[in-house]
């Protein structure tokens, strides 16, 4: 096999890995009632990564699409499957939610809003499906039956007091402060 | 903790105007006020930051650092943020509005993770905001909630030994960042929230 050839076959099979291994972390995540994330296709094609899903409440249809060969953190590859999992789930999926009340900016909420190394807003999105059903059925991705029903050794989350911020030019009370000091 | 670097100078801009403008507009009430402890070596940078490869750019500087109720202890590294990737301060200041470093200092020092895997630690913390006066002649002060709260979500890579980070120390902070849904948190469009101004200007209470 030409050196070339070896290259992108290792970058396919990488990315296929990070869409396998996501998708298994959108499910434990989704079982453990974290952030849910409805994922409805899923495909790769060479390095680069697609991912078609709901985040309720918002009704909006999301696309992620990714070339896996570079970090989403720093300018270079991933240094694990395991942190370019982990890391797709929480930038990508979990800090790019939006609230149930925002609008679908072109006002069609049939039309994929992809996001990622190609977005909506900066391009036409050329090759993208704008559409669910534009997908070929072979990219559904149907939720494993066991995943979400089998009962994981989950702990109650820590209680945490609400931190309280008042305005400094107001009178503030003695325990007032300033982390640090 | 290492020596902070002085701000670097900033680059060309790929973002384009509008958004930048928008960032202008909802960190325009920042300057002067905050927390009682001004973060003087910690200065607000012109918008937007070089990222890498440019060698001479402060990524692994530590701009804060913090024990959180567990004892896990968490760096803030200025990073970098190019308008589409990158972690820790830079990102935090410049897509998400959080402007002074103290909010990560009193968040961090006042919980606990709600996850904790691989080294990487998650955190989810509420801020209620609280108007304070004086009363009975100054006798003493009274505070209550305005009602207006909001939920902040932080990311951290507490990992050690790794070969990205020249230090051998932890990246630390990776993203900080306002839940959509919460009081004056703006969606300045899909997939990007910034914090309302108050958050960095006021002062923790309890």
């Amino acid at each position: 096999m030409r050196p070339s050839t070896e290259v992108e076959s290792r970058s396919s099979a990488f990315a296929a890995d990070v869409l396998r291994n996501l998708l298994i972390y959108i499910n434990q995540e989704n079982a453990e009632g974290t952030d849910t994330f409805l994922v409805s296709h899923g495909w790769t094609n060479g390095p680069v990564m697609y991912l078609v899903y709901k985040a309720p409440p918002s009704a909006i249809t999301w696309g992620l699409v990714r070339d896996t060969r570079e970090s989403i953190i720093d300018p270079a590859p991933w240094p694990s499957l395991e942190v370019a999992v982990r890391y797709y789930y929480l930038l990508d999926l979990c800090e790019n939610r939006v609230s149930a009340s925002f609008p679908h900016p072109g006002n069609d909420p049939d039309v994929i809003l992809w996001h990622g190394d190609q977005s909506y807003n900066d391009d036409p999105c050329e090759g993208l499906p704008q559409h669910s059903a534009d997908i070929p059925d072979q990219y559904l991705y149907t939720h494993p039956p066991t995943s979400t029903q089998k009962a994981l050794p989950t702990k109650s989350p820590p209680i945490i007091e609400p931190r309280r911020y008042a305005d400094p030019n107001e009178p503030l009370p003695p325990e007032a402060h300033s982390p640090g000091r | 903790m290492r020596t902070r670097s002085p701000p670097a100078r900033p680059h060309s801009a790929p973002l384009t105007r509008d958004i930048a403008a928008k960032i202008t507009a909802a960190t325009a009430e920042l300057n002067g006020r905050g927390f009682s402890e001004s973060p003087e070596t910690v200065q607000a940078l012109d918008f937007p930051l070089a990222p890498p490869p440019d060698p001479s750019y402060p990524v692994d500087d530590v701009i804060a650092e913090a024990t959180d109720l567990d004892g896990n202890h968490v760096l803030l590294r200025r990073d970098y943020y190019d308008g589409k990737r990158g972690f820790g301060w830079d990102k935090i200041f410049h897509k998400h509005g959080i402007t002074n470093p103290n909010v990560f200092n009193d968040l961090i020092s006042h919980s606990r993770p709600i996850s904790s895997k691989h080294g990487e630690l998650i955190y989810r913390v509420v801020i209620n905001r609280a108007h304070c006066s004086s009363q009975l002649g100054g006798l003493y002060t009274s505070c209550d909630d305005t009602g207006e709260s909001l939920e902040m979500m932080i990311v951290v890579d507490t990992t050690q030994n790794r070969w990205d980070v020249p230090d051998g120390g932890q990246k630390g902070v990776i993203t900080m960042y306002p839940l959509p849904g919460g009081d004056g948190v703006v969606e300045v469009q899909p997939n990007w929230t910034m914090a309302p101004p108050w958050v960095s200007n006021n002062a923790p209470i309890n």
